[in-house]
């Protein structure tokens, strides 16, 4: 019980710590117009968030499904299962809009961006980790699993992405 | 179709795809899209180009009927 309560406390203060420096970075960038996107890029990210949403729409008609089928599932994995389908949708508008070379704007580093999508998977692989040696029962931590896994596909997808612009410009 | 008029006249004015982007507010994949046919600008951004590039949009733009 101590250990979940000193877990919210640190995920909390996690978290505030993160939304304190999106915070300071969006008001430093204020000027620089961020999240500026070109009509083409726009229109990307229109069929990007279809998509996405549809993935999100098969994700949970799987789960009724499975639910109709009354397979058994501890309710420990309710919540991770849940958030399992946002990042599954979120993963597909990722990838359809890095392919459509529409996920980073037009003012955005990519470097920046793949500095902040490194230091997510790895903490959140660390969380997970920390919870698997501890041996902490409450199934929450597989949240983190999955975020790790959406941040290491997210890089992928910008590097072949990358490899594949790169081949383009030499031909 | 690809639009080999404008990745002339981007020649002729000795810019880089980068460089043409950077002075209309697009991104190089976008100027890349339009030179091979893949995407089709506004009138706006068409505006845009042809202003870049001092044509006009009968110049970069008109598809003859074949």
């Amino acid at each position: 019980m101590h250990d979940r309560i000193l877990g919210i406390i640190i995920g909390f203060f996690g978290l505030l710590v993160f939304c304190v420096l999106v915070f300071y970075s969006s008001k430093r960038n204020r000027n620089k117009n961020i999240d500026k996107y070109d009509e083409r890029q726009l229109a990307a990210r229109g069929k990007a968030y279809k998509a996405g949403y549809l993935a999100l729409m098969l994700y949970f008609g799987l789960l009724t499904a499975a639910y109709v089928a009354e397979i058994d599932i501890p309710d420990k994995y309710n919540i991770p299962i849940l958030f399992g389908g946002i990042c599954f949708g979120l993963g597909v508008f990722c990838v359809v809009a890095i392919n459509n070379d529409a996920y980073i704007a037009l003012n955005e580093k990519r470097g920046s961006q793949m500095t902040t999508l490194i230091l997510l998977t790895v903490a959140n692989i660390l969380i997970a980790a920390a919870n698997i040696i501890i041996n902490n029962k409450s199934g929450i931590w597989i949240t983190n699993i999955f975020v790790a896994l959406l941040g290491f596909i997210i890089l992928a997808a910008i590097l072949i992405r990358q490899k594949k612009a790169d081949k383009e410009d030499a031909e | 179709m690809k639009n080999l008029r404008l990745k002339s006249a981007r020649a002729a004015k000795d810019l880089s795809q980068q460089q043409l982007a950077d002075l209309v507010g697009v991104s190089r994949q976008t100027i890349n899209a339009i030179e091979l046919g893949n995407y089709n600008p506004t009138i706006k951004l068409c505006i845009a180009l042809c202003k870049a590039l001092d044509k006009t949009l009968d110049e970069l733009f008109w598809e003859e009927e074949q």
